[in-house]
């Protein structure tokens, strides 16, 4: 039987599917999409949009530890969704510390450096309701960490969008308002890309078909209080630190550091998800601190700076890198096990069958 | 249990059908409302297989192509009925709450009070 052009379109369609699903399901799925396709248009006809979306789906629950996967699909499926999971919280705890601190300061602050700050909020209707928006979407992250511990996985998706409008909102008005003329921010791309990252881990992680993942270590609500105050003092008691740019590095340290810790008390088997979640977000702090941190080797800067941004940078760095590697070494110790289980059977057969 | 699966499940009832007779009677069954991609199809089969309520059947080849056949195990025909009979309560308490006598005077929606 000769291979005609729509079969050929759909079979690329289903390479987004990783092999070990192909492998067991692409004569299957490829033989019930033809059999739809009336013969006389297969030499012309494409899979429709609604045919692509729904591969595109499957290609995220497959990849993503879905029924069935193989153990290094669920390792990276738990890792993605502790990677949301941790990420919202940290966005959470950054934004109400950080908003609460700046109420704290407005209240106490005299007359004159009010008006100022309010000033910022002038400018016109349009640009006074951006602002608006830019100040009060982000506690949106909040509301979509309560969704996710309580399993509310569509809400936490649409919450979490909602709260990274705001970098949109920033990038669009350096890109096209008049008003501005200077050049588009690194730091504003950098931010935008980190929020909408953990949007989409949020909304791929979190598919219908995943596995819950609670918090580990610590109750929810005490976590997300903890990282509130810790990131609130790092605020306060070090205004000159990474801190003011983006989510909060001192809590993503202390609670990889923690996990470090925990993970040597615990010699035996472990979740490589963890680490691997936690050295991604660092690396993602990283990535927004890399592009402020060239201000700190310019001269007659204070110590804090100077020396602190650095230092600060150096411990992250070393941490990302230790989680990593632990993370790597339990994902190969996790994959070993499980091939010994099997006998050295293949691994990627669709468990169940 | 999502309305897909459900549909899914209540394809196999009668015998084994291979994916695209699923999609076809899903779609009688639901009168048209449930059309399944093959996608979303593929991902009910591996929750339902997953879950233990469905197995493979049996493998053919239907002009060089392969087709596979599910049937619904026993456990699926339990949850399947268990879901079906949830979903009539549901209907029945609303129908009944429709038929019930309503309270004269009380405003309608489209009424409202002055």
């Amino acid at each position: 039987m000769s291979v005609t052009l729509v079969e050929q379109r759909y079979r690329s369609v289903l390479r987004v599917l990783p092999a070990y699903y192909r492998a067991e399901r692409e004569d299957e799925m490829v033989e019930a999409f033809l059999h739809g396709v009336p013969e006389d248009v297969r030499d012309e006809a494409r899979p429709s949009t609604g045919e692509v979306v729904s591969v595109l789906a499957l290609a995220v629950r497959t990849r993503l530890g879905g029924a069935g996967a193989p153990a290094r699909y669920a390792v990276l499926g738990e890792a993605v969704r502790l990677f949301a999971l941790l990420g919202v919280l940290l966005q959470a705890a950054t934004v109400l510390s950080q908003r609460a601190l700046s109420l704290a300061w407005f209240s106490g602050a005299a007359t004159l450096d009010r008006q100022v700050a309010l000033g910022a909020f002038g400018g016109g209707f349009v640009s006074a309701a951006l602002q608006v928006l830019a100040w009060a979407l982000p506690f949106a992250w909040a509301g979509a960490y309560l969704a996710l511990v309580r399993d509310r996985r569509r809400a936490a998706a649409r919450l979490s969008a909602v709260a990274a409008l705001p970098t949109l909102l920033t990038l669009g008005y350096q890109l096209f308002s008049p008003s501005y003329t200077g050049p588009v921010s690194d730091l504003a791309v950098v931010t935008a890309l980190v929020c909408w990252l953990t949007v989409a881990a949020v909304a791929c992680g979190f598919h219908e078909d995943a596995a819950s993942t609670p918090l580990p270590l610590v109750p929810p609500g005490l976590a997300l209080m903890g990282l509130c105050v810790l990131s609130g003092a790092a605020g306060a008691l070090l205004p000159l630190s990474l801190e003011a740019y983006g989510v909060s590095g001192a809590a993503v340290i202390a609670v990889g550091a923690g996990a470090l810790v925990v993970r040597v008390l615990r010699s035996g088997s472990s979740s490589a998800a963890l680490p691997l979640a936690l050295a991604a977000l660092g690396a993602s702090v990283l990535a927004v601190w890399a592009t402020v941190l060239p201000v700190a080797s310019q001269p007659g800067l204070p110590a804090a700076v100077a020396v602190g941004w650095p230092a600060e940078t150096a411990v992250l760095s070393l941490l990302v890198l230790a989680l990593a590697f632990t993370g790597v070494r339990d994902a190969r110790r996790t994959l070993a096990s499980v091939r010994r289980q099997r006998g050295g059977g293949v691994e990627g057969k669709i468990a169940d069958r | 249990m999502t309305q897909a699966a459900f549909f899914v499940l209540a394809a196999l009832v009668d015998e084994p059908r291979h994916g695209y007779g699923i999609l076809q009677e899903v779609d009688a069954l639901s009168e048209g409302d449930v059309q399944l991609r093959v996608g979303t199809l593929y991902g009910v089969l591996d929750r339902l297989t997953a879950d233990g309520l469905i197995a493979l059947d049996r493998e053919e080849v239907h002009q060089g192509r392969l087709r596979r056949y599910y049937r619904i195990l026993d456990a699926g025909e339990a949850a399947l009925s268990a879901e079906a009979a949830r979903m009539a309560s549901s209907a029945r308490t609303v129908s009944e709450r429709l038929a019930a006598p309503r309270a004269p005077g009380r405003p309608g929606l489209a009424g409202g009070t002055a």
